[in-house]
């Protein structure tokens, strides 16, 4: 006699009890609060908000202790929430010339209008672990304020080029600026992508897939000889111009980071030689993101700039379609989910085409 | 024209419920064709339009649908209703509309301006609403396709037999073309491209 | 059913101009037999795979008067059927149902059921890959291109290379059919066996993928044909025994391991249908309840 396994509902019920439980972890041990998870793990916090393309801190700490550090779940809970919420209207343009700076450095110029600022960086640290972290409870030493307070007026790198004319304008000549920008979470991807949704796509998109694919241009796949211009860290200030009032309001604050990138330059008999442009931002403090980003921007320009496609880089079905890592990740764990029937049906086959396979052997043999 | 003046007809009793029926409605529509339809909870409707057309246009169109009208039950009236109740742009430029109303004495020479997709995308073609004065099944005009068991008979008593020429030549452009309904009263039927006449 | 419905979610949960979009998007599907549309798909509470595509189909389609019944793999009890049903009678207080007959909208993962569908049905699929040409060539733009011009070449010169080396076409589920003489279409991971039950069929069929961003149909009474050739015709498949449970010989079979012997079993996959045969009194080879005469048995 054989009865058929049943009791589904009760199994999903306990078991998302156990995931809540083993989520507390020892209960000997502190709660985590958002505070402690927005203040000290804010780069967790930044990915979050950039690839859940949500700026709210809170949210993404909180989704980062749901998802138990998980961060791709992370960023799952923060766009299906996103989803949900009404949309107000769209911002106006971020000038990040007018960034309030916690860094900005350049790899072009040893020293430029702004001056050099290291800021809040890995880049020099030794990375020994710090043992000293692991005993609670140790104030670190306080930063000492620069001598001279920043510049007021920081130019962004790539204008200072520009003025020059050695450098491609950042819009084309026939860029209409009150075009309406496309929105992928609103309208499906179509192929080929203009640029301000293949930006918008990388924006969202998977760190460490984009800093694959920018990485693989470093190593010759449609390489494209970048320098970093500049990458800043700071606050810009968001504004929307309702209709009713016709005029601009702050709605408040947001960190991010942007890169850009002088590349290659190009040039020919009509033209004279001119250097080309790649662009990340990304919300909170993301470095390796934008300047990935801005590697695949440029890489992705090729068609524009007269490049042949030779890389997956350069390749905008491919980046665009892959870069989503709450689709892929759903996507390739779907395939845990059952599919007795899908293999039932091969194992018929297989199992025909061996009989048959052996039924032939048989009979050439008499 | 100053939208801010509230309609003088209401839309629907409850928006939510009531849209979802008459897609349900629309949808039995499309998928059996030349079958007339009865919509179970009309809105209120402005006059110069049924209340099916009214249900319909509140149901699918908003923002994001250009809907075009034509000059015959393009009344103020009316675009402050559609303003009012679905958001919905109306345009002038009938290649442009999503979904486009004639009446029953429209001039249907702007069918040839309205879109019938491309070969890549054929779906992004205007779907035609056209407000008549009645829906019959008495047999007349009789259709073979896709959603239809043998053949499924309908016709519009009165409207100018016009309009069969221009279905037989939209439904030559398959998969491209236009997609119909026609509304009388609280009533409709369907007529997607598919849709074959016969004799 | 409970009341619980989260007041903070509209019913169905999707808000209602997403509902708009995917019902325009439904009626240009309906309107053109087996092209994919696109939409613009939403981020769901569910991850991409475990049906989002249906999920939003359903939300888009379903009123307070529907019956939902949902199945993966045949079966209401797997343990997607019942998230997705719970997810339903959550934000839409939802009457749901196993039994096939009385669901007035039907979810699918992998199956068409076994009962003979009715007008007053609808039966929604969850798609992965919508595109049938996807796997022969990987870029949309090509594929798009494809369909536009009826470039279907591809696709026979795929199943013919299968008949050259196995002998015959080796794809046993999303089995490529052209629908209504124009459009090839990929009917889900179904297995073949369920291909024939789509040719005009009574009840209307919409298709969900929300990863691919792709809404098609096939309105009730269309031709849906499997594609062959004259010398190599389209087959289901057949199991040797019936099931064990109901004795059926005409219902997809589940093979399950009993032992470590080699001891195994074929039990129908749409459960709802095995156990209507069952309290019908029909007895398999395993049933529960032996008492009653065995009226088949396996070989």
């Amino acid at each position: 006699m054989y009865v058929a396994v049943k009791g589904g509902e009760k199994a999903i019920d306990n078991a998302h009890k156990y995931l809540a439980e083993e989520r507390r972890g020892a209960t000997d041990v502190a709660e985590l609060s958002l505070s402690q998870i927005s203040e000290q793990l804010s780069h967790a916090v930044s990915r979050v908000m950039a690839e859940g393309s949500l700026y709210d801190k809170d949210l993404a700490a909180l989704a980062i202790k749901q998802a138990r550090g998980d961060l791709i779940e992370a960023i799952f809970l923060i766009r299906a929430y996103r989803t949900t919420l009404p949309r107000f209207g769209y911002s106006a343009p971020l000038d990040t010339s007018e960034m309030d700076l916690d860094r900005r450095i350049s790899a072009t110029f040893k020293d430029l209008p702004g001056g050099q600022v290291l800021g809040p960086t890995f880049d020099y640290t030794h990375r020994l672990l710090d043992f000293a972290l692991a005993a609670e409870g140790l104030e670190p030493q306080k930063a000492e304020a620069a001598e001279a307070p920043l510049d007021e007026e920081v130019p962004r790198v790539l204008e200072l080029l520009n003025a020059e004319g050695l450098i491609e304008q950042s819009a084309p000549a026939d860029y209409d600026d009150t075009a309406p920008v496309g929105d992928l979470t609103r309208e499906p991807l179509e192929f080929p992508a203009d640029r301000d949704l293949r930006l918008q796509n990388l924006a969202r998109g998977d760190e460490g897939f984009i800093l694959a694919l920018g990485y693989s241009t470093q190593r010759g796949y449609a390489r494209n000889h970048a320098f970093v211009g500049e990458v800043r860290l700071g606050d810009v200030t968001v504004e929307v111009i309702p209709e009713e009032l016709g005029f601009a309001i702050e709605i408040g604050d947001i960190t991010i980071t942007e890169c850009e990138t002088v590349n290659q330059f190009q040039g020919s008999k009509t033209a004279p030689a001119q250097f080309t442009r790649g662009y990340g931002l990304a919300f909170g403090h993301s470095e390796r993101k934008v300047i990935s980003m801005a590697l695949v921007d440029r890489a992705l320009r090729c068609h524009e700039l007269g490049e042949d496609q030779v890389a997956p880089v350069q390749d905008d079905e491919f980046v665009l379609s892959h870069s989503d890592n709450i689709q892929a990740t759903g996507f390739v764990e779907h395939i845990k989910l059952p599919h007795y029937v899908d293999f039932q049906s091969e194992l018929e086959l297989v199992r025909r085409l061996r009989r048959n396979a052996e039924d032939n052997i048989r009979e050439a043999a008499e | 024209m100053n939208y801010s003046t509230s309609p003088s007809a209401l839309g629907f009793d409850n928006p939510v419920f009531d849209a979802t029926a008459t897609f349900r409605t629309v949808l039995e529509a499309m998928s059996r064709p030349a079958t007339i339809q009865s919509i179970r909870h009309v809105p209120d409707a402005p006059s110069g339009i049924g209340p099916a057309t009214a249900a319909v246009l509140l149901a699918l169109a908003d923002m994001d649908t250009p809907v075009w009208l034509a000059p015959e039950v393009a009344s103020d009236t009316l675009r402050t209703y559609l303003h009012f109740h679905a958001g919905c742009p109306v345009t002038d430029a009938p290649e442009a509309a999503v979904f486009a109303l004639l009446g029953r004495e429209s001039d249907l020479g702007v069918i040839d301006k309205l879109a019938i997709g491309s070969a890549e995308y054929p779906d992004r073609s205007a779907t035609v609403i056209i407000d008549c004065e009645s829906l019959s099944s008495d047999p007349g005009q009789n259709f073979t396709g896709p959603g239809i068991k043998d053949t499924a008979s309908f016709d519009i008593p009165g409207f100018p037999p016009a309009i069969w020429y221009l279905v037989d030549r939209n439904q030559a452009l398959f998969p491209l073309g236009l997609d119909w309904i026609f509304t009388a009263g609280s009533q409709l039927a369907a007529l997607p491209r598919t849709s074959k006449r016969g004799s | 059913m409970s009341n619980s419905a989260a007041p903070s979610y509209n019913f169905a949960y999707l808000d209602e101009q997403t509902k708009r979009m995917i019902r325009r998007a439904l009626l240009k599907a309906v309107a053109i037999p087996g092209y994919q549309v696109p939409f613009a798909s939403r981020e769901m509470p569910m991850p991409y795979g475990w049906g989002t595509g249906g999920i939003q189909v359903t939300a888009a389609v379903i009123g307070p008067d529907d019956c939902l019944k949902v199945i993966d793999q045949g079966s209401d009890d797997t343990t997607n059927a019942v998230s997705i049903r719970k997810f339903f009678a959550k934000v839409g207080d939802i009457e749901t149902t196993e039994e096939t007959e009385r669901a007035t909208v039907i979810q699918t993962r992998h199956r068409i059921p076994e009962t003979e569908l009715t007008e007053d049905q609808i039966l929604v699929y969850q798609v992965p890959i919508p595109e049938p040409l996807r796997f022969l060539e990987p870029k949309e733009t090509e594929t798009r291109k494809m369909h536009a011009l009826e470039e279907y070449g591809l696709m026979h010169v795929k199943l013919y290379e299968d008949i050259s080396q196995h002998g015959e076409i080796a794809t046993t589920y999303a089995y490529p059919v052209k629908v209504d003489g124009r459009y090839v279409m990929d009917p889900s991971p179904t297995p073949k066996f369920d291909n024939p039950k789509m040719n005009n069929m009574a009840a209307l069929q919409l298709f969900g993928a929300g990863r691919e961003k792709r809404i098609y149909a096939i309105p009730p009474y269309t031709e849906v044909v499997s594609l062959d050739f004259d010398d190599h015709p389209f087959s289901i498949q057949k199991w040797d025994e019936p099931c064990a449970l109901c004795g059926t010989r005409d219902s997809f079979l589940d093979e399950v391991i009993l032992d470590d012997q080699g001891g195994r079993m074929f039990v129908c996959s749409d459960s709802h249908h095995c156990a209507k045969r069952q309290a019908e009194g029909h007895r398999g080879a395993l049933s529960a309840d032996p008492a009653l005469e065995t009226e088949e048995v396996a070989p």
